[in-house]
Order: structure tokens, then sequence, then C-alpha cells
């Protein structure tokens, strides 16, 4: 199927060390030249339930994780019994005999191998606490990472904790690797590291989304704690003072917007980060926004909606409301990230966009980036052009109008505390100067000047607008957006082993649209599919809206991400349709 | 922009005429604020003037400056982003009752934790003009509206009373029907350095005919002379007061505003974490 990879999921009782057994893990493979991607799930819970990790670790760059996995390491009974599900065939469970007496529901081609987690820590370490030490140090030489590695890395972990304490972590990290060494055998996957890849990091999105302002020159961040932003908030609280920033837990989403709107006004470049809830409560103010032609940026990690909904969860059904979701014509731009590098170069290009257009950004990320971490290349800052606001010339300065209606419709802005520049930001529909001005004919003029801004960004068909694979001869092309991106490039290939050419286009701006380079991708095809994270095809009812298709929608609100032989499955279907050769294969359905 | 020589009131209106009614109490509060700001020597474009939506948050089209006329209740968080992106500017908010008691009440205690130091300027007319005369939440209770035909059910809220509560650093309340009482409330608000809440009683002689000027001045009256505003229960007590008394109820010394915070953290930072390079911190992810 894919070059040689290993995949293995972790699962415990939340605080058990699960997450950071999963993150040394995969941080130490990362050192040592190898790919990773991790993705978890938490409980929805404050305290105790299930948590589980699961990594795939690869010599090549790693598209996208997948559901299935080879190697469990269960921590306990009911980690056991609700996480081997998904185990390919000849895989193997790993399980605590201690706290594992039943192992009756595991059936099937799958190996038990009892790893006495409880016992070794207890015994090696002093502590039970050092349980999840002995599945590192294990985990470690089943995936062939060296001991020194991890190890140094467990140091700088509890170096700050004392002397005892990290004795008895690397001794429980010791006797897990060494019991490695005496049951792994032909078990272990030896993976070589390619060389000449650069320098990697290991980061998530959403600290990639924060690096990415940060390089952008953001210098106001507000917001209020929602699941799974609030990491974006506490990473900016870390690093952006010492940036010459401000960050503002706000008392409420609606707060954090309008502080972001008055950071704005006063010249600086300023963020919110919020979740699907949260960006409704932002509604009435990214319209205000919008109108007064202020740059701002809100990312918005989607999460399994509607309302509360399904809060830990993965699902793209923000789009809508992103795009349309205001009272009254106020327009704006989208853009949506497809892996944790676009997060940082994205999530920079979004404030270049808000600076150079003056109107609100918004970044549609979600939550399997958010919380999913990953090998990528170091960022590098040199690659962020940084955009700044349109200033007004002498002759402008001579008749200041803040609202100047120009060929491209962006206005030039001076900053308070500006002598020269004195102006009113209104809510109100206004004339060039900011006037309050209700006619007709103003409003009018009004809109296609605030319009005619995205009518000159979505001209610009520049490479980072899209993701475009176009396919010698493909029949069929796929469009997708944000996260889906790496199963369905999977898909794409296992496809091209089966003889079914298909294309990619997968737009990284989604509002307005890239259209020169979708007409294009249109026009080769006899058949596209829209594959999505959500129930009622919000994409593609934008797409077919704006080009007048049909494509076929591929929609999952399963609250995790869809997997690349999901993808193939729907290719194949289609494919048949086109070439019904064979009869059993005529039909199609789309969910 | 250095001023040759001291602006005048009349050098800070914009040339734009208030919409307000005849006889509305506002124009007092605005004329007052014209010459808090030349007493003050405000450079205009060091002002940054806030407001949400109502009759009063009108107000800063008539006023030079960097003004900026939001949505309904927000104004005071809109400030916050401001003054703490420019610290130099002069940050002032305005607004009615409606907009700061009623939709936009929720920021109140949290720009009062936070103590920035902004000017609150509340244009307090117990009614909702703009929208033709529904009942707001300084109405008293009884009061008979456009949405309250038969005498409206609750109480009203004390927005003196309730900011000493919430422990603002700086509370007084004026009329308009006093400019110049309101003028020196106003260069005292302004020059706090802190949050500092001023209640402007604001006649509505259109909507409004239960607080008049006429029914307001016996009514009115100065604080003692003897009251202590350093102390914040007795500034409580006098805003329970029947008594409606104008001035300085509370004014707190200890003031250090939320911006200034802000710096020591950002000093904070440099300490522990060193100077900023975003390479340095993206290596940290190796």
């Amino acid at each position: 199927m894919s070059a040689p990879h290993v995949l293995i999921r972790i699962g415990g009782e939340g605080g058990e060390g699960i997450i950071s057994t999963g993150d040394l893990l995969s941080r130490a493979a990362s050192r040592q030249g190898l790919c990773i991607m991790t993705y978890r799930t938490y409980p929805a819970e404050i305290k105790g339930g299930l948590a589980q990790f699961q990594m795939k670790l690869a010599s090549d760059p790693i598209r996208s994780i997948g559901l299935r996995f080879q190697h469990l390491m269960a921590f306990n009974q009911e980690a056991l019994d609700a996480f081997h599900d998904g185990m390919l065939k000849g895989g193997t469970i790993y399980y605590d005999p201690a706290e594992c007496p039943d192992l009756s529901k595991v059936s099937g081609e799958i190996e038990r191998v009892p790893i006495p987690l409880t016992d070794l820590a207890k015994e090696k370490g002093g502590s039970i606490r050092g349980k999840n030490m002995v599945a590192l140090g294990f985990l470690s030489r089943l995936a062939s990472v060296d001991l020194e590695t991890v190890a140094g890395l467990v140091r700088e972990k509890f170096k700050r904790k004392g002397e005892k304490v990290l004795d008895s972590n690397l001794a429980s990290l010791n006797a897990g690797y060494d019991l490695g060494d005496q049951t792994i055998d032909g078990r272990g996957v030896k993976l070589t590291p390619k060389s000449q890849r650069g320098q990697s990091i290991v980061i998530s999105g959403n600290e990639a989304t924060m690096l990415g302002a940060l390089a952008a020159g953001c210098k106001y961040m507000a917001g209020y704690p929602i699941t799974p932003a609030s990491s974006i908030l506490e990473f900016a609280t870390r690093h952006l003072p010492r940036f010459g920033g401000t960050v503002v837990q706000a008392e409420d989403e609606i707060s954090a917007m309008a502080s972001c709107i008055g950071a704005s006004f006063v010249g600086k470049k300023a963020m919110t980060a919020t979740s699907g809830p949260g960006l409704m409560l932002k509604g009435e103010l990214i319209t205000l926004a919008s109108t007064q032609e202020l740059p701002v940026v809100i990312i918005d990690v989607q999460r399994g909606g509607p309302s509360t909904g399904l809060p830990t969860k993965q699902e793209q059904s923000d789009l809508k409301f992103a795009i349309y979701g205001t009272a009254g014509e106020a327009p704006k731009i989208v853009v949506a990230p497809a892996t944790v590098e676009d997060c940082f170069y994205l999530t920079a290009k979004a404030f270049s966009l808000a600076e150079e257009y003056q109107m609100p950004v918004i970044v549609l990320s979600d939550t399997n980036l958010a919380v999913r971490t990953e090998t990528v290349p170091e960022f590098d800052v040199s690659r962020v052009d940084v955009a700044e606001r349109l200033r007004p010339t002498p002759e402008q300065m001579k008749d200041y109008k803040r609202y100047e209606d120009t060929p491209t419709g962006v206005s030039p802005i001076i900053d308070p505390g500006t002598p020269g520049g004195l102006h009113i930001a209104p809510g109100l529909e206004h004339d060039e100067y900011g006037t309050p001005c209700y006619t007709g004919v103003n409003h009018t003029k009004m809109n296609a000047k605030r319009f005619r801004k995205l009518e000159t960004l979505s001209k610009r068909a520049e490479e980072w607008m899209a993701d475009w694979a176009p396919v010698e001869g493909a029949e069929l092309c796929i469009i997708g957006w944000g996260s889906t991106k790496g199963a369905i490039q999977e898909a794409c290939q296992m496809a091209a082993e089966r003889g079914i050419r298909v294309s990619h286009f997968h737009p990284r701006i989604v509002a307005p649209l890239p259209e020169a380079q979708i007409r294009e991708a249109l026009s080769k095809v006899k058949k596209v599919i829209v594959v999505e994270e959500n129930f009622t095809g919000q994409f593609s009812h934008f797409l077919k809206a704006k080009f007048k298709f049909d494509p076929v929608e591929v929609l999952r609100s399963m609250g995790v991400p869809i997997t690349p032989d999901e993808v193939l499955e729907e290719i194949v279907k289609v494919h048949e349709t086109l070439h019904p050769a064979k009869p059993q294969g005529a039909s199609y359905a789309h969910r | 922009m250095p001023t040759a020589e001291k602006l005048k009131p009349n050098d800070y209106k914009t040339g734009r005429e208030p919409i307000w009614c005849p006889g509305c109490g506002d124009f007092g509060a605005l004329n007052a604020f014209y010459q808090a700001l030349s007493e003050l020597e405000v450079e205009p474009h060091m002002l940054a003037l806030f407001s949400g939506i109502g009759c009063s948050s009108r107000l800063p089209y008539f006023v030079n400056g960097y003004c900026h006329h939001g949505v309904h209740g927000r104004a005071l968080p809109a400030a916050m982003g401001a003054k703490l992106s420019n610290p130099e500017l002069t940050v002032v908010v305005t607004g009615g009752d409606g907009d700061g008691f009623s939709i936009g009440t929720g920021h109140v205690p949290h720009i009062v934790r936070r103590n920035p130091d902004i000017t609150y300027i509340m244009l307090d007319n117990e009614i909702y003009g703009l929208t033709k005369g529904q009942i707001a939440p300084t109405s008293p209770v009884g009061m008979t509206t456009s949405s309250t035909p038969l005498g409206s059910l609750e109480d009203p809220l004390n927005p003196v009373a309730l900011l000493i509560a919430c422990n603002a650093s700086f509370v007084a309340r004026g009329f308009s029907g006093d400019p110049k009482g309101l003028k020196d409330l106003f260069v005292k608000a302004i020059s706090h350095p802190g949050f500092a809440f001023v209640d402007v009683l604001s006649p509505c002689p259109t909507f409004n005919m239960d607080m008049t000027y006429q029914s307001l001045r016996p009514k009115v009256s100065p604080l003692p002379e003897d009251h202590d505003s350093s102390d914040r229960v007795a500034a409580f007590a006098r805003a329970l007061e029947p008594v409606v008394y104008t001035g300085v109820f509370y004014h707190r010394r200890e003031s250090i505003p939320y911006e200034k915070r802000h710096a020591s953290l950002r000093a904070k930072q440099v300490e522990y974490g060193g100077q900023p390079d975003l390479a340095a911190l993206i290596r940290k992810f190796r």
C-alpha cells in the first residue's frame, strides 16, 4: 500500500501519562530523522475518562494517519476493550496484566503480549507512576528508537523535578527498553531515516498557528477559553508579550473580538481564536470590522456542532457561517489550512491579507489539525512576506478620505496618534469621509467599493491560493478543503496504483474562491467528487452555486478524520459509473 | 502635532451638527466635554473616542479626534484593545444607560477589574431614546413607556453604586444642567490614571417626562464638603441615599493602569525568556 511505517496506539486512563508517552516517543523518533504524525483523543470530561494517542512513524513524509493500527499498548482494561477495534490483521496487543485481567473481548488474528507495566515500575523505578516510562521504553525498542535519544528527552522533561524523580523515571524507562529487547524479536520495525531532508520540528497545528501570527507581526491577541482553540490563547500568553505584544483572556467571546477591533483601529495587527460557538458570538463584530474596513484575523478551530455539539471531535461544519454567516452583506476572506505546516504559513498570510484588504480574515482550522502533532520542515520565517496597510499619498492627504472609492476598493488608512488623519470609523453606512449617509445610491456605491476588494483578490490566481495536482488523462477530480488533504492525496495515489487517474484540487482560500484555477480544474474532467467532513455538503453547495455543476458529494460527520480507504472506495464507485463494464458496480450512493 | 496655541472648545467641533432633539441633555454634556478637552490641552490626533449605539453614542461624530462608532454595548472592550495597543492615546468612551447597563453590562465589572486608563462617560437619561421611548435599566419601577404601557415591573440599576461595588478606581456623577461642574468632573476623570466612570444625568425631553431639568434640579445636590472620596464604604452609602448627589464619590489613589501591568509583564518575559527571537522559538520544537 505505501512506504514502510509503523502505527502505534496507546490507551489508558486520562492522567496516566498516555499523552506524554506519545509525545516523547514521537519527538525522539523525529530527532532520529523519522517522520511522525500523531492524533489524540481527549475525554470531554474534566478528569478521568479514557485517553488515547495514536502515532504513525515512517521514513517518508506522512500525509494522513488513518484510524487503523498495528500495535496497541493498553494501560488498563477499559482502554483494552475500547481501543482494540481498528487493529490490522496480525497486530499485537501489549497489555499490563495487573490492570487487564480479561482478554475475552479480543478476538481474531491478534497476538496478545503481557507487559508488566505496573510491576516493573514498582520494582525498578520504585513507583507505579513510572508505568508510562516502562511503556515508553518498550515502545522505543519496538519502533527502533535509540534509548539514548529518548532518555535525553526524559532528562529534559524531568530535570526540574529533582534527581530522585528523574532517576526513578529513567530506571523505569530502561526496564521497559530491556524488556523490549527480550520480547520483541521480529515484531520490531526497522525504519531507516532519510538523510538530506533538512531540519525538522514536531509541532501541533495550534502551536504552528500562533507561531505564524508571531511571524506576521501580530501584536494583540484576545481570546476566551474554548475547546479546541484554548491552546492558541495559552501559547500566545507565554510568548506574545516577549515579542512586544499584548494578550488578554477576555470575559467573553464578544469582548475578545471587540478588543481586537479596537487594537486594529489604532494600527496593531490583532487576532482572536475560537471555535464554532464563539465564532457565532463574534458575528456582529465581524460585520463591524468589515464595514469599518479594519484588518483582523479570526482563527476558528472547528469542532463538531451545532451548539455545544461534539466539543472534542473533528468536523468541518463552520464553512457556511464563515462565508455567509452575517446579517447584512459584509465581505470577508476565509482561508483553510490543510496541514500543520499550512497552519504556520497560511496564518501568517491571513494577517497580510487582512492588512492589505482591510477586512476580517477567518482561518478555518479544525480539531484534527489543532491537536495532532506532525514532523514538518522547520518553519522558515524569511518565507513570510509581511504586508502593511495602504497609506495615503501626499496628494490624498490634501483632502483625506478614510473610505476613498478606489479602483481596487482599498482606501488609505491613517492610525490614531498620527496628525492629519482625523476620521471616524463608523458602523453606520457612510460616505467616503466616514460621515453617515443612508441614500440608496451611496449604499450601493459603498457596497461595490467594499466587495471590489474581494474581486481584486480573487483575480490574483497565485500559487499559494490552492494546491492543484492535475493528472494527465484523469476523468475524475476530487475537490476538498482543509485537513482532508492528506487522506485525499493518499487515496489518489492508491487509485493510481489501480489504474484510476484522479486529479486533486485543494484550495487554501475558500472565499473568495480562486475562480480561474477552479474553472481550469473543472474543465479537464468528466466528474468531480467533493469531499468534506460535514453532514450537508457546505463547500459543495458553495461550489455548485458558483460554477453550476453536479458533483458527487462524499460527506462524513463521524467526528473523526476521513481515511484514505474511505475516499478510495468512493473514487472506485464513481469510476465504475463512468465505465459501467462491470454491471454490479453501476450504482453509487454517496453517503 | 505640537499645537502652536491652546485649542479652544470650538476647535474640537467637527462641523457635523448633532442630531439630538432640541433640549436634549446631551448638548450640555458635549459642550462640557469640548471645554474639558481644551482645558487639558488634548491634541485631537491623540484622542481616541469610542461609543456604542444610542442617541448619546453619536457623540463621537461631533468631536475632532480619531473616533470609533461601533456596535451596541461593546464600546468598553473596543476602547480597551485600543488603549492597550497605544497607551499614549487619551481614550474616552461615551454611551447611554441602555448601551452600558443593559446590552453591555457584562463588560463593566471586567473593565473595572483591569483598570485601564480609560474614561467612561455615561449619558444617563433613564430611557431608550433612539428606539423611541422604551423602558431602560435605570428607569424607575412603575414608569410608563411604549414598552411598559401599564408601568415598569422592574427596579432600576443604580450606576454609581454598581461601579463602586465593582471597585472602580474613580466614580463620579454629574448633571448636564450644570455644565461647569460637569466639565470639572470630566477633567478629573480624564486625568485619573485608571478606569474613571462619570454618570451624567442627561434629560430626554422627547421620551422621558419623568426626568426633566425641572424635576431634577430640586433633587440634585453636590456631595457634602466633608465627603471623603477615598472612603469606599462612605461612597457606597452616599450612592444609596435618596438625594441625587453630584461630584466625585470615590477616587482610589493607588491605581496601576492595566496597560502598565502589561508593560511589566513584557519586561518580565524578556527577563526570563530573553530578547524575542522567533527562529530560536521555532527551534525549540526540534
